[in-house]
């Protein structure tokens, strides 16, 4: 089920979720939902597998509280094997309202990039249930494919794919350094500045590595009142897109 | 002095057995455990890689944080001693790199472009699994002692076991997540280090300086203080950071 709302292409998030559904479905956890957050304000789910999925995500954001919350917040995956044995102090509205949904385990995962937390990944099944030790590695490989797809989905539309695999899954050294760098350039937040590097890599056809190396090095220097870069910052510069 | 040397050692392992305490520092602990190896070891520059989901290695910690430093233990994932030590489970080494031109083309020419003569690599094992490696780089050509050898292998060892203990504590985790989370924290702190970099115009090497005296000034894990620095908006004030005149 597609969020008719959402204004980017989500096919990448799409594929990913269906993903993560075919390891987690062996182990009883049977629905799946992603949903973004920006600048820490939930904004809505990007792909669910069935409206109880998509419900289980809408009331942790109603209430402020619940696993994908906390696993975000935290930046770790958090497992709820049994909702019908009480997990957590102080989730006593969650968990009652969750089991009223009919949702019986659950399994939250951060979606994030260093600093940059761009969401949250929610399976959940009707029975009690949780991953073992393999399925878990690979969630959480497919949360970082998923964190690059709702990031390239924020820098826009087009296959970004090729450009960015190498240098940000999960990223290199020096990517992350001139994520930091842009984002103060910039005056936007870890994700933007991130989504801003992509975008300009993807425009001129350079990897983000190479680009992540011009801007480390300062021979390229992002400005927020244009869209293009300066190269050789000290002197204006005609930048030709490829 | 070998006096010397097992003092720096013994407060090593101290740190390491205080892992089981709140306010632990992972981060912090690496970043000890790696320069412990330059001080005892005498070499050049030391890292710890940990290896992620799809076993592409990472750096985790450095005694050297410049960008071309980092770059070079990143190359390791395509040819190097780091790589071998982590498929194979066994120390690798390369004494003389002009020797392995032919078995780590990549790695070995970069590696001495920078004056690195000399690699190591040291498996971190945790149970049956190699999580990763602790890398050695010196600039001469002569072979660890047998000692030395042995000391690395300690410092591996115990660079594995920080690891393990600190997430572990928290609740039961599988050594997957306590991997995910703590490379996941080093892309903080990178983020972090552009941030710094940019706001005070410093390098790499002093951002990072920077980010460990505020997080020991203020008793707050490194990582914490990274993350502070990144969930800001770019020009946001921050206490430590005093903010220059806007210029026209």
């Amino acid at each position: 089920m597609h969020d008719p709302g959402s204004p980017w292409p989500s096919v990448g998030v799409e594929r990913l979720c269906r993903a993560a559904l075919a390891v987690a479905e062996p182990a009883g956890l049977t629905s799946v939902c992603a949903s973004r957050v920006v600048e820490d304000r939930p904004r809505g789910v990007v792909w669910a597998s069935d409206p109880r999925a998509r419900q289980l995500d809408d009331l942790q954001v109603v209430l402020g509280e619940g696993p994908s919350i906390t696993a975000w917040a935290e930046g770790g995956p958090v497992m709820v094997p049994d909702l019908h044995q009480q997990w957590r102090q102080g989730w006593v509205t969650f968990e009652r309202a969750a089991v009223q949904l009919g949702v019986r385990s659950i399994c939250a995962f951060p979606l994030q990039i260093g600093g940059a937390r761009l969401g949250m990944l929610t399976l959940h099944g009707t029975e009690p249930a949780s991953l073992d030790a393999t399925q878990l590695g690979q969630q959480l490989a497919l949360c970082d494919d998923l964190s690059v797809a709702l990031l390239v989905a924020d820098a826009g539309s087009g296959d970004w794919s090729s450009v960015l695999d190498a240098a940000l899954d999960p990223p290199l050294a020096i990517t992350s350094q001139a994520t930091g760098m842009v984002m103060v350039q910039i005056d936007s937040t870890i994700a933007e500045a991130m989504a801003r590097l992509c975008a300009h890599a993807f425009t001129v056809g350079l990897s983000l590595e190479d680009v992540s190396r011009s801007v480390v090095g300062r021979t390229l220097r992002f400005n927020p009142d244009q869209f293009y870069p300066d190269a050789n910052p000290d002197e204006s510069y005609p930048w030709a897109a490829t | 002095m070998t006096s010397t040397h097992d003092e720096v050692l013994f407060a090593t392992l101290i740190e390491l057995a205080d892992t089981t305490t709140t306010g632990f520092d992972l981060v912090s602990l690496a970043d000890r455990l790696v320069g412990a190896c330059v001080e005892v070891l005498g070499v050049t520059a030391a890292g710890i890689m940990l290896a992620d989901q799809r076993k592409s290695l990472r750096v985790f910690a450095s005694t050297n944080e410049e960008t071309r430093m980092l770059e070079l233990f990143e190359l390791q994932n395509n040819d190097g001693p780091c790589l071998e030590a982590y498929r194979t489970g066994t120390p690798v080494a390369g004494v003389d790199l002009s020797q392995f031109t032919t078995r780590w083309p990549l790695f070995a020419a970069a590696a001495m472009s920078v004056g690195i003569n000399t690699a190591y690599a040291v498996p971190m094992r945790l149970r049956d699994q190699t999580i990763g490696a602790l890398n050695l780089f010196q600039s001469g050509i002569e072979p660890f002692s047998v000692h030395d050898i042995n000391v690395a292998r300690v410092m591996a060892d115990m660079a594995a076991i920080g690891i393990i203990n600190h997430w572990s504590i928290r609740q039961q985790e599988v050594l997957a997540q306590q991997l995910q989370s703590a490379l996941n924290t080093r892309v903080t702190i990178e983020q972090a280090k552009g941030v710094v970099a940019e706001r005070q115009g410093l390098s790499m090497g002093e951002a990072f300086e920077y980010l460990r005296s505020t997080a020991r000034a203020s008793q707050r894990p490194i990582a914490d203080v990274a993350m502070g620095t990144v969930s800001q908006r770019g020009l946001a004030l921050t206490p430590e950071v005093p903010r220059t005149a806007a210029t026209d």
